[in-house]
């Protein structure tokens, strides 16, 4: 009895292995609190989860796509081309919520075709997705002719600009998704089959789980999550561009791998995934602040990206 | 554990929300003008679209020493390497930073709006410099006419082969990166100048996203189609490297005066390419004022601090060198990429 009660008893190394993501962020966030003032207050805080809603949310949405063992680097030029064809559709019929649905049953296909091709086909994730990011931004370019769309209906540049509890309706649409994606990994069977095939597909298959749904499946969930993004993002921008989101695909990769998702599939938490994101939000703010350049930026992130992957490296060795 | 862990985290965004919410002066907090308050700091912000290149490095410092030398006690200085969204929120974090006047070089004259309203609503004036705006409350544009600029290349060029036979004169128009307002302004001037001379004609628009790599495959690419291609305009100066290196590999770079040359344009007026000038390499480039781009931006800023009036444009002049001037314009200190 003593002894099973001294085996579940972490060891210091253990614990920070096991729980570093959650070490990593207060951490962040107390060095933060101490060293600028303006970062620890009420606005500044909700301003985090308002300007980077979007990015959380695509984060979100590569979670899954990370948990069946891919990648989508088409996220970026997803939302493009979405925000700009939502974009012309919002001003030319007036109505943002045909625009609204045109980006999410676009967005949402545009999954079920990576996922396709990735599962089907059997492309790698990383080519495959590669070629849709080139595919989906070279026709947002060609679409706009490199021109910036605005005159956005209010009523969706209104989802950043109004605010319900004092919170932007962007951020709670936000915290929206992740409640439909915290109930859909939690009180459903959708999360085990989804570990099983990111874990390992031939056993999956052999449990009788149809791997190649649920790896379309989760290709499409990312798909949609872009299309909510990039609902955001033009909310959030007041106008689309074809420019936008060029690297946020690796950035929400980079947040569900330091959220303490395995980059082989399988492992990995949708709240993880979350503080990852927000991890990643809190220090570009927290750089900005400071006004610390681009370039100490890039090289923070390149940091904490390494050390996140080394800790998850040494927590599977040390099988935690 | 984890769940403790989670809920510890929660209650750490709680805490430090409510144990800060006195600084906000106790409103929602959320409203940068709510936020706004004199804290008894001169702090300015500069939002520039990138920190690359030697232009925007003398822009950015002439800016940085002014301010300093002007009084202000705190300069904030963020790039946000050509995204529209990254310097929104760069924009929006510098109203929370309390910044009492905010410059912007911006990534894109119309996706840049809503951070000006931002600063609008938190009643705090915008400079912007080196490109426009489209709208908005400006209390200040500092730039120079970038349509003309990329116009005055495309008469030189004109100028250079005038009599020649009616689109006889190829050129190749190299684009650099796609999201930047005063480049695709350069790229206009260019057109509309190449419009208004009957010989010459673009036969190749080539994006490149300002990497070296694609403009260098660009340039040998166009002249396996084009091989009688006989002038080249860049966007900036630091992109005709690339473009020379090229000529040089598929044996077509001859100097100004020989022949077979073909002409090169470009606008910043950066040291190098100043220095090609005199050395017969490039035949003309386009020099901004960037340190007057930087200085006039803090001046503008600081004037409007001490309470005095501030003119809503200033005009700078763009020096077009060529190889006839370029020696003078140099020894008399017009060229800031060739001052000591």
């Amino acid at each position: 009895m003593r002894e099973n009660a001294d085996k579940s008893r972490l060891t210091i190394k253990e614990f920070a292995l096991k729980y570093g993501i959650y070490i990593g962020f207060v951490l962040v966030f107390t060095v933060f609190a101490v060293t600028r003032e303006k970062f620890l207050t009420v606005q500044n805080l909700i301003n985090i989860l308002d300007q980077y809603a979007y990015f959380i949310v695509c984060a979100m949405g590569m979670y899954f796509v990370v948990m069946v063992g891919g990648v989508d680097l088409s996220s970026g030029g997803l939302i493009a081309l979405s925000s700009v064809i939502g974009a012309a559709i919002m001003t030319s019929t007036k109505s943002a919520l045909l625009g609204c649905a045109v980006v999410l049953v676009m967005c949402t296909l545009a999954g079920i075709i990576n996922g396709m091709s990735v599962a089907k086909l059997g492309l790698p994730a990383f080519i495959a997705t590669l070629a849709f990011e080139n595919i989906w931004r070279g026709t947002a370019y060609t679409y706009t002719s490199a021109q910036t769309l605005s005159g956005i209906p209010s009523s969706i540049t209104s989802l950043y600009f109004t605010k319900m509890i004092g919170i932007r309706l962007t951020t709670l649409i936000m915290i929206g998704v992740f409640i439909i994606l915290f109930y859909l990994m939690t009180f459903t069977g959708y999360s085990k089959k989804l570990y099983a095939v990111g874990g390992n597909k031939e056993a999956a298959k052999v449990m009788g789980i149809k791997a190649t749904i649920m790896m379309v499946s989760a290709y499409a969930i990312c798909g949609c999550c872009s299309g909510i993004s990039s609902v955001l993002l033009v909310s959030y921008m007041a106008s689309a561009s074809a420019s936008v989101a060029s690297s946020l695909s690796l950035d929400c990769i980079a947040a569900v791998i330091i959220g303490g998702a395995s980059a082989n599939g399988g492992e990995g938490k949708l709240t993880g995934a979350v503080v990852g994101a927000l991890l990643f939000a809190m220090i570009k703010n927290g750089l900005n602040l400071m006004g610390l350049s681009y370039f100490y930026q890039l090289v923070a992130t390149g940091v904490i990206i390494y050390i996140a992957c080394a800790i998850d490296r040494q927590r599977v060795k040390a099988g935690l | 554990m984890k769940k403790v862990l989670v809920l510890l985290l929660a209650c750490l965004m709680i805490f430090g929300m409510f144990a800060c919410s006195s600084t906000t002066g106790g409103g929602t907090g959320s409203d940068p003008a709510q936020a706004r308050k004199d804290d008894g700091v001169n702090r300015i912000g500069f939002a520039l679209a990138d920190i690359s290149g030697q232009a925007v490095q003398t822009e950015s410092s002439a800016f940085e020493s002014t301010a300093k030398e002007l009084g202000f006690d705190e300069v904030i200085m963020l790039s946000a390497e050509n995204s529209v969204e990254t310097q929104i929120t760069q924009v929006r974090d510098m109203i929370t930073s309390e910044c009492d006047v905010i410059v912007i070089y911006s990534v894109d004259a119309d996706g840049i709006v809503p951070a000006v309203q931002s600063c609008n609503e938190a009643g705090i004036p915008v400079i912007a410099v080196d490109r426009g705006i489209k709208s908005g409350d400006i209390l200040c544009s500092i730039a120079s006419n970038n349509i003309s600029d990329g116009r005055d290349v495309a008469n030189y060029f004109g100028t250079l082969t005038a009599g020649e036979p009616e689109k006889s004169v190829k050129c190749l128009h190299i684009i650099g990166n796609l999201s930047s307002t005063a480049q695709k302004e350069r790229a206009d001037g260019f057109r509309l100048g190449v419009d208004s001379w009957g010989q010459l004609t673009i036969v190749s628009e080539v994006a490149t996203e300002a990497d070296a790599d694609k403009i260098y495959n660009a340039v040998v690419d166009s002249f396996k189609t084009n091989p009688d291609i006989k002038a080249i305009f860049v966007p900036y100066d630091a992109l005709l490297s690339p473009v020379v290196s090229a000529l040089k590999e598929i044996g077509k770079y001859y100097p100004v005066g020989e022949e077979g040359h073909v002409m090169l344009g470009a606008v910043d007026g950066a040291t190098e390419q100043l220095e090609w000038l005199s050395q017969g390499v490039n035949d003309i480039s386009i020099s901004l004022d960037f340190q007057g781009f930087g200085a006039k931006a803090a001046e503008a800023a600081w004037a409007w601090l001490q309470g005095n009036s501030v003119a809503e444009t200033i005009q700078t002049i763009s020096i077009p060198c060529v190889m006839g001037n370029v020696d003078y314009l140099a020894k008399n200190g017009y060229l800031w990429g060739l001052s000591k």
